[in-house]
């Protein structure tokens, strides 16, 4: 078993709720739904699952996809040991076989067949076959399937397919509203409430401009970067030109604008 | 439309025999430039110049520089370039003049307006009036000059100048040559300021940032003399705002604000009034003085409710108010000295009246969200102010800080409407169709033919047969199958903004030719087509690939898995790579061929016996056939049009159509005719691409000159409106490229298209071969 002690999580991880997805995702997992999360980047999608898995006391079992990804890299396979071959289980098997929470971060950034193996997991059947291992695996009675992808700035090409949607409970994440995000950024960053307010302010101006010139406005975890900065003595202007303004984007007339929003707060 | 140049020859008897030539060797090029009205004004010109007894070398400076500031400005300006010229003979020597005509493609490019380049024309000939020797030194440094100053600016350095060295030539040799230092030093003062048309879009950005909604900027023009007369104002729902700023000093000693700054201080402004005013306020029964107090009291008002949502706007604005209790001679001084103390918390001021408006001001802090408020204050203030007995200017005595507007947006407004403000910039005017009883349509109607632009249209409820067709109107107008219109907004780049649905495509139905036509192409180009077959069988889909020699593949490799054992029973370091991977190869493209069919097209090829036309044709069917024996699915769309309420779009091919007979004989029934509105019809190709499915797109355009139209005047327009339109159509995942016919295209089709996206067709004979091959090149 000790596999799967690595990835128990010790320590409770901060997650401040903002409506009712603590106690509808207990609802989900009690019933093992599969579940995904929806939302744009550093909203704390991720944070959440975290918080579930220790919450619940399950491990959990993180992949971030990508578009070389192949579904030997999920389900395991055959390597060269000295004896001969050795199997191999990838991150599902595992999860399966010993009853985490598996995590598939940015799924659809994985081709469409890649991820067409989750699917005799994700219904009642509940069974992972090892085609080459000639295995069936039946799931851990605590093994559950999260997934979550942000629907925005994904081109339309890269959408997951009805069957693999129609499996899934679905949970939309958004930023949070002001005075939530300000308590979070006071939080994690270890600022003030006034410095993390004009945070999220100016947050909010960039979210404004989203498809105006930016794909995405600035996210909770930038502010939280910026936040550090800035408790840790850079005078507010840098920080935000650092942690917000550069990382987004490189469009000179758009750096000028969000600069310039930057100012109207600090 | 290619116009004889030996239709002129009395005109041109004159010419000695190098001009003569020179003029043909240009020949081509100007019949490009130039509309029929317009070559007889540059031949005039040519005559006239030719009139003036100057030499060859003018004459021929004239035949090559005035098509190229007709191609930056407009034909409309040549005939005053010319009668310029003649005004100048009498005032100073041929060599300066063919000088001016030398520089005169540089003035139009910077200057970039034909009523701009008209001024500079009318500038030149009153310097030459005054400082005869300084003019050609500084026709050698124009470029420079326009680098650094506006017309405005360039005005005032040379009439200053010209006063200062009136009489000392070597001095104005130096000074207009840049060589003195005084020179130098009015070029720094003169230098332009921030122009709106460089920072609009981050403008824009910064108002949407803030309020989560657009703003529309106009720039107006000001005085270019002195630079007074700018204010900003809204008016339109439009915020009109200086098309330059300097730089501003607070104080002599202090660090000057950006332009920029001034523009973020001015549209905020202006936002703020459009954002926080929601009715107007009646001017009724106020005196101007009351008046302008109560915009004072405004302008606090608004600025105070956008401060709580943004404190950082409060340094903004306060930087630009510079008035001191020192002041205090007119109305003026205490209206700047109200509005600062309304706005800036430290600023200090004893006066009873400014303690009294900010008094009053202060016990007004919850109710800001009325106009009311100001109202009343502002009527107690203008009574108070009474006891100074200073008397009240309504024309002199307005606020100095340059980022206000002037107000007449909350006076004038009656009935604001503000869903019409939300949608301002983006109206269309709704065309009436209207049944009308046969004598109305007898007595009323005066125009048949009423175009896309006409506000109702009148129609009959019954038929109407026409006696000697023997058929009825209806069925005469379902002659020809037309789609419903399309409408695609244009970019105008003087206003820096799109003209909302401004052009009208109309999808229509080639004719039918001889399908004979393709095949006998075909047969003609079996060598190419033979020879290009092996290029594209290597493009065709693999199907599945085996990549070997993985460490973390899916499959093992069984070859290098055995490999591997014999290595180890052998005691060698095995290979760990014994994994391998089955990749799908797929071609993932959808191509779209889009021709301009102008009238150009009709022209013979030089030295040929068939069209540019004809040449197209035979390119599309080799690659037709080519992309067909692929497999991509590719469609072949054609172009032409007739002013903006009429760009005709062709569909020769579709993607899901096959390489058949059909399309093959609609592509033999093509046409050339009209104009080149290139633009929109990009964007509808663009739309087509749009609906395909395929993670590629791409577009080629293959068109033999630049982007013109019968109703557009200003050849900038189109060209800036076609780059957008490929900018637009990128944005959605097509990719554009172009294939020029135009030998001479380079510098055009590269700022339309981007560096890499075009390619020029010198020998267009060979345009046949080459497509297929660009295809290939461009889908690897």
């Amino acid at each position: 078993m000790s596999i799967i002690e690595q990835y128990r999580i010790e320590k409770e991880p901060y997650y401040r709720s903002v409506a009712d997805e603590v106690e509808l995702y207990e609802a989900a997992y009690s019933v093992r739904m599969p579940i995904m999360l929806k939302g744009p980047t550093g909203c704390g999608k991720t944070r959440f699952v975290e918080y579930m898995a220790w919450k619940l006391g399950k491990p959990l079992i993180t992949v971030a996809c990508n578009e070389d990804m192949t579904a030997s890299d999920l389900v395991g396979r055959f390597l060269l040991s000295a004896s001969g071959t050795e199997w191999q289980d990838g991150p599902l098997a595992i999860g399966a076989r010993h009853g985490a929470i598996v995590y598939l971060d940015e799924v659809v950034e994985a081709r469409q067949d890649t991820t067409v193996v989750i699917h005799p997991l994700t219904d009642n059947r509940r069974v992972l076959p090892l085609e080459k291992k000639g295995e069936l695996v039946n799931a851990h009675p605590d093994f559950q399937i999260v997934i979550s992808y942000n629907p925005g700035y994904q081109s339309l090409m890269k959408d997951l397919k009805q069957s693999t949607k129609q499996r899934f409970g679905g949970l939309d994440f958004t930023y949070p509203e002001h005075a939530i995000e300000t308590e979070i950024v006071a939080h994690e960053a270890g600022v003030n409430a006034e410095v993390a307010g004009k945070l999220v302010s100016i947050a909010e101006r960039s979210r404004n401009l989203k498809g105006h010139g930016l794909d995405e406005g600035l996210s909770t975890r930038m502010l939280i970067y910026a936040g550090s900065l800035i408790a840790k003595g850079v005078a507010p202007l840098a920080a935000c030109r650092v942690a917000l303004v550069r990382p987004i984007t490189d469009d000179p007339d758009m750096r000028d604008a969000l600069d310039a929003a930057v100012t109207t707060f600090f | 439309m290619s116009i004889n140049l030996d239709d002129y020859a009395e005109l041109l008897e004159d010419l000695s025999e190098h001009t003569r030539h020179a003029l043909e060797a240009n020949w081509h090029e100007v019949t490009k430039v130039f509309s029929p009205r317009g070559l007889d004004n540059y031949l005039k010109g040519v005559s006239a110049i030719r009139g003036l007894g100057r030499g060859d070398s003018l004459v021929e400076t004239w035949i090559e520089e005035a098509p190229r500031v007709a191609k930056e400005v407009g034909e409309d300006v040549v005939a005053d370039l010319a009668t310029a010229c003649l005004m100048l003979a009498s005032k100073t020597s041929g060599s300066v003049i063919e000088l001016l005509l030398a520089t005169a493609p540089t003035a139009a490019n910077r200057l970039g307006d034909g009523q701009l380049f008209l001024n500079y024309l009318q500038f030149v000939n009153i310097l030459i009036a005054q400082a005869p020797r300084g003019v050609r030194p500084m026709l050698d440094k124009l470029e420079v000059l326009f680098q650094h100053l506006t017309l405005g600016g360039l005005r005032r350095w040379a009439l200053w100048g010209a006063h200062a060295h009136r009489t000392d030539y070597p001095e104005q040799v130096k000074y207009f040559g840049l060589e003195s230092k005084e020179s130098l030093a009015m070029l720094q003062k003169e230098r332009k300021g921030t122009l709106l048309v460089d920072v609009q879009r981050r403008i824009n950005m910064y108002l949407r940032a803030l309020w989560a909604r657009d703003f529309f900027m106009r720039p107006t023009s000001g005085d270019f003399e002195n630079r007074e007369g700018y204010r900003p104002y809204i008016e339109d729902y439009l915020l009109h705002l200086p098309d330059a700023f300097d730089d501003f000093r607070p104080s002599e000693e202090a660090d000057p604000v950006s332009g920029i700054e001034l523009y973020r201080a001015a549209s905020a402004h202006c936002a703020a009034h459009v954002v926080e005013t929601k009715v107007p306020i009646s001017a009724e029964a106020l005196s101007p003085f009351q008046m302008a107090v109560i915009s004072a009291i405004e302008d606090a008002r608004v600025e105070t409710l956008s401060i709580r949502r943004f404190p950082g706007l409060r340094q903004l604005w306060s930087q630009f108010h510079t008035a001191t209790p020192a002041m205090g001679a007119t109305v003026a001084n205490y209206l700047d000295r109200l509005a600062r103390a309304l706005l800036d918390p430290d600023y200090q001021d004893d006066d009873r009246w400014i303690a009294e408006g900010r008094m009053l001001f202060a016990q007004a802090q919850d109710k800001l969200d009325t106009n009311q408020t100001s109202w009343e204050i502002g009527v107690q203030l203008a009574h108070s102010f009474g006891e100074k007995k200073i008397p009240f200017n309504p024309r002199t005595d307005l606020q100095t800080a340059v980022y206000r507007d002037d107000n007449r947006y909350f006076w004038e407004f009656e009935e604001f409407d503000f869903e019409k403000a939300a949608n301002a910039g983006y109206d269309t005017v709704k065309q009436v169709r209207k049944y009308v009883n046969i004598m109305e349509m007898v007595n009323e109607v005066d125009n048949e033919l009423a175009g896309d632009d006409a506000q109702e249209i009148w129609v009959l409820p019954t038929e109407f047969h026409l006696d000697q067709e023997g058929v009825t109107i209806n069925s005469l107008e379902g002659k020809e199958p037309v789609s419903d219109p399309f409408h695609y907004s244009e970019w105008d780049y003087q206003i820096q903004l799109e003209r909302p649905a401004w052009a009208t495509v109309m999808e229509k139905r080639g004719k039918l030719g001889d399908l004979q036509m393709i095949n006998d192409i075909v047969a003609e180009h079996k060598r190419e087509i033979h020879r290009m077959k092996f290029l594209l069988d290597a493009m065709q889909p693999q199907g599945v690939q085996r990549i070997r020699k993985l460490e973390d593949g899916d499959e093992i490799d069984i070859n290098a898995a055995i490999q591997g054992f014999t290595d180890i029973r052998l005691g060698n370091q095995p290979d760990p790579r014994i994994m391998m991977r089955s990749v799908r190869k797929t071609r993932d493209f959808s191509i779209l061929v889009l021709l301009d069919l102008s009238e150009s097209t009709n022209e013979l090829v030089h030295g040929q016996e068939y069209s540019v036309l004809d040449l197209t044709r035979r390119a599309c069917v080799l690659l037709s056939d080519a992309i067909s024996k692929v497999g991509d699915p590719f469609a072949i769309h054609g172009f032409c049009s007739d002013g903006r309420h009429n760009v005709e779009y062709y569909r020769f091919k579709d993607f899901d159509q096959h390489w058949d007979e059909e399309p093959k004989s609609r592509l033999a029934g093509m046409t050339g005719q009209l104009s080149t509105r290139m633009g929109a019809a990009i964007r509808h190709a663009g739309h087509h691409l749009k609906l395909q499915r395929s993670a590629k797109k791409l577009l080629i355009v293959i068109t033999d000159g630049e982007p013109a139209d019968v109703d557009v005047r200003d050849p900038q327009y189109l060209r800036n409106d076609t780059k957008k339109a490929v900018e637009d159509v990128a944005k959605s995942g097509v990719m554009t490229y172009c294939m020029s016919l135009d030998p001479r295209a380079d510098n055009y089709v590269s700022r339309i298209f981007g560096q890499r996206n075009y390619m020029v067709v010198d020998h267009v004979e060979r345009l046949p071969e080459k497509l297929p091959l660009l295809y290939a090149g461009l889908t690897r």
